[in-house]
């Protein structure tokens, strides 16, 4: 494991993001014009510049990326909260994923490591933030995997090693 | 909490009536006995040759709050390598069967001979080419439970090269990963 999940720093942010799942809020650009976010704009602007607002880890009170609909979607992107960039200054920037909807469909979950005895640095879990395509006719996948470490690995099959990550 | 997960170790006689108890954050201790506790009942004594079993376990993650979309792509794999000299297998099971003496000789089809034992070797199972449980979805909103799973079933052997001496080897780790929306 990267030595920052050890640190205080690091149990903070992800005891305050639900294991990491939260450390970003995600909207995504419809071929409408339309812009469709995880949480309300009232919410989601808050997250964005507050460090001190709370996360709403309940999941009835955000929406998963499950109800995009697919088959309009043309931009998908994460934005670090603003307590994300405060702990985790290296995520400063959005990640950003296109998507031609006519043959491809996006791809955006959260990859869950939930550790027996304690996790390597004594946490139960990790999640990792991951986004990117699939081909519907060749059913290729491309995903960029985000680890709250701040590395990331792009690759085509997502079971992978991500020690030190 | 979004979709929070347990990870359940079952034991007794039924797997319906004993549903397992939450192991998260710690440490599941194999043994000549049916329970995870880090105590002496049952140790695994160092053969003279060949290996010593203990018990099988059998495990599930269960989710007590629901995911917001789905938990698809369920698997497990060792986080670090047990120590030389321990054997580790692992392997999926549909059915509950409580661990008990017979196990000891190893478990028919899976640790009785050298080939089923190399078959089930939890080594075999890494990040990078994990143990399937369920490549499709295991649950979806608004449910909770441990969906649709087998279980793990795992069992930790002595082999007479063990040079750690007495009392409980090192421990190491294993993982459930999963992808959730």
């Amino acid at each position: 494991m990267n030595p920052w999940y050890s640190t205080d720093v690091a149990a903070r942010l992800l005891n305050a993001t639900d294991g990491g799942r939260l450390m970003f809020v995600w909207e995504a650009e419809l071929n409408d014009g339309s812009v469709m976010r995880q949480f309300e704009d009232h919410t989601f602007e808050i997250l964005r510049t507050n460090p001190n607002a709370a996360v709403p880890i309940d999941s009835s009170l955000r929406i998963s990326t499950r109800d995009i609909p697919r088959d309009k979607v043309v931009l998908f992107r994460i934005l670090p909260i603003a307590l994300t960039q405060e702990l985790a200054p290296w995520f400063s920037q959005s990640f950003e994923q296109k998507v031609d909807p006519i043959k491809e469909d996006l791809l955006a979950y959260f990859l869950i490591d939930k550790f027996v005895v304690g996790g390597p640095v004594g946490i139960p879990e990790l999640a990792r933030q991951v986004l990117g395509t699939l081909d519907r006719a060749t059913g290729k996948k491309w995903i960029k995997v985000i680890s709250p470490s701040g590395a990331t690995k792009e690759t085509e099959v997502e079971d992978q090693s991500y020690e030190g990550e | 909490m979004a979709a929070s997960a347990q990870t359940r170790y079952y034991h007794g006689s039924s797997a319906s009536g004993s549903p397992g108890s939450d192991v998260t954050g710690l440490t599941v201790r194999h043994k000549q006995f049916d329970t995870d506790t880090q105590d002496t009942v049952g140790p695994i004594a160092l053969p003279v040759s060949g290996i010593n079993f203990g018990w099988r376990k059998s495990s599930k993650v269960n989710w007590t709050t629901s995911p917001a979309g789905s938990i698809t792509n369920l698997r497990w794999f060792l986080g670090t390598n047990p120590p030389t000299g321990v054997y580790f297998g692992a392997w999926l099971n549909a059915t509950y069967t409580v661990g008990q003496v017979g196990d000891q000789n190893g478990i028919t089809g899976f640790t009785d001979t050298v080939p089923n034992q190399n078959t089930n070797n939890a080594t075999n199972y890494t990040s990078s080419a994990p143990l399937t449980v369920n490549a499709g979805t295991v649950l979806s909103n608004p449910s909770t439970g441990e969906g649709t799973q087998s279980f793990v079933i795992t069992q930790l052997g002595i082999q007479s090269s063990y040079t750690g001496g007495p009392g409980p080897i090192s421990s190491f780790q294993v993982t459930y990963r999963y992808s959730e929306t």
